[in-house]
């Protein structure tokens, strides 16, 4: 926008340059061959401040291309990189012990009703452990995706009508450290 | 007592075994306020409420309970009805909220300073949260609140445009928010963290939704409990 101001602002002053020396020419203070060469001067000026905007506003725009292309690429590297992994460590509250199936069939159809295809996918939770007495398990999932998951633990006891409630308890960035919190932490 | 976060702005009152179990549980899974709700429908006795009213401060003094604020719940669409509540009951509840059911009485609950917060309705009313509700919100400072449990008890497709747009209204407008649990039993509570990702779930910064159960709901509560002290007079003017 700048060098579009700038380029006006060259042409405006040219075409008074040119303005000014047809006039004096008309007027009779300056002769024919000399109206010739400013005139011609005056031309050169113009094709040049043209050429200079085009080249200008060329360089702008590969500028913003090869930026654009950088960050595209820096999209991509973080997309390509291993993701980090949380492991939710939950408790279910429930009035019947649930089975390992029964959970895992449970979590992986709240992510899939809350998400859909894509979202599950990018979510990639997965149920590691769960112990059927206390009712505690750990899921993992990409560190983004985090809330997420928390978000489809809490439509559990919505979608079953208030029979089974999942309570995440701690987030790990180990699994080692969700197995300890596991032995550990509890509501009861 | 120092007023400290998350609070569970909502865990609707049931009996005093149960709501005393919900209020544990909550406590367990990281709150450290809470606040217990007493629903009031148009066709409810005012006796009713009283007795319920002094069955939960029992409870809550049986317990021990520190950081439990009582609050009342007002469903209704008669404005005279709401009218004639706020005028016999505001004194007796920590906060008062309510939950319009149609437009005219959610216009005036936005209207009035008694109310602090109005909590995200039905699907009919859900396009009434525009952008004069938010304005007419801001001025006497009342919160917009969304209850986890209850917003999903009636699916309808349009619920999360429909929430994503009044939650992109409401912080346009500077409109507090807040989000509770709604829960009645403890098999329905959620712990802070579940509250939150509703939030970020629908776009929100997680400043915001981490504000949602911290800042903004305890200072709803510490601009009721002067209030009600006998410091306030009117907005402005305090004995000092």
């Amino acid at each position: 926008m700048n060098t579009l101001k700038l380029f006006i602002a060259v042409l405006i002053v040219e075409l008074m340059f040119i303005m000014a020396t047809t006039s004096l020419f008309i007027f009779g203070l300056i002769n024919l061959p000399i109206f010739a060469i400013f005139s011609v001067l005056a031309l050169i000026m113009l094709i040049l401040t043209f050429t200079l905007f085009k080249l200008i506003k060329m360089i702008i725009i590969t500028n913003r291309t090869i930026l654009k292309i950088k960050s595209e690429k820096l999209k991509l590297k973080e997309v390509l990189r291993k993701p980090r992994k949380r492991y939710i460590v939950f408790q279910i509250v429930s009035e019947k012990p649930l089975k390992l199936e029964e959970v895992k069939s449970l979590i992986d159809g709240l992510i899939r009703e809350a998400f859909g295809l894509i979202g599950s996918g990018n979510i990639n939770a997965k149920l590691i452990s769960y112990d059927e007495h206390s009712m505690k398990g750990i899921i993992r999932c990409v560190h983004t995706y985090k809330d997420a998951v928390l978000f489809a633990l809490a439509l559990a006891s919505v979608k079953t009508g208030d029979k089974v409630n999942i309570i995440p308890l701690k987030t790990t960035g180990t699994l080692r450290k969700a197995r300890e919190i596991v032995k550990t932490l509890s509501i009861d | 007592m120092e007023l400290r976060g998350p609070v569970d702005f909502c865990v609707y009152y049931r009996n005093p075994e149960e709501t005393a179990k919900s209020v544990k549980l909550a406590l367990k899974l990281g709150f450290r306020t809470v606040i217990v709700s007493i629903t009031l429908k148009e066709q409810d006795g005012f006796k009713e409420l009283t007795a319920k009213t002094n069955e939960l401060k029992e409870m809550i003094k049986k317990h021990g309970f520190e950081n439990i604020f009582t609050r009342l719940h007002l469903i209704g669409s008669d404005i005279s009805w709401l009218k004639s509540c706020l005028r016999k009951l505001r004194y007796g509840f920590h906060i008062v909220s309510s939950k319009p059911l149609n437009v005219e009485a959610l216009r005036f609950v936005a209207r009035d300073r008694r109310v602090d917060s109005i909590v995200y309705g039905d699907r009919e009313l859900a396009k009434f949260f525009d952008k004069s509700q938010m304005k007419l919100m801001r001025n006497t400072g009342t919160v917009l609140e969304l209850q986890f449990n209850s917003l999903w008890s009636s699916t309808h497709k349009g619920l999360i445009f429909s929430l994503r747009r009044t939650l992109g209204l409401a912080i346009k407008n500077n409109v507090p928010i807040v989000v509770s649990s709604g829960s009645s039993t403890p098999k329905n509570i959620k712990s802070p963290l579940q509250l939150a990702s509703l939030l970020t779930v629908l776009g929100v910064p997680y400043s915001y939704a981490k504000q949602a159960i911290y800042n903004t709901p305890l200072n709803v509560i510490k601009r009721n409990i002067h209030r009600l002290s006998k410091k306030h007079i009117e907005p402005g003017v305090d004995i000092v």
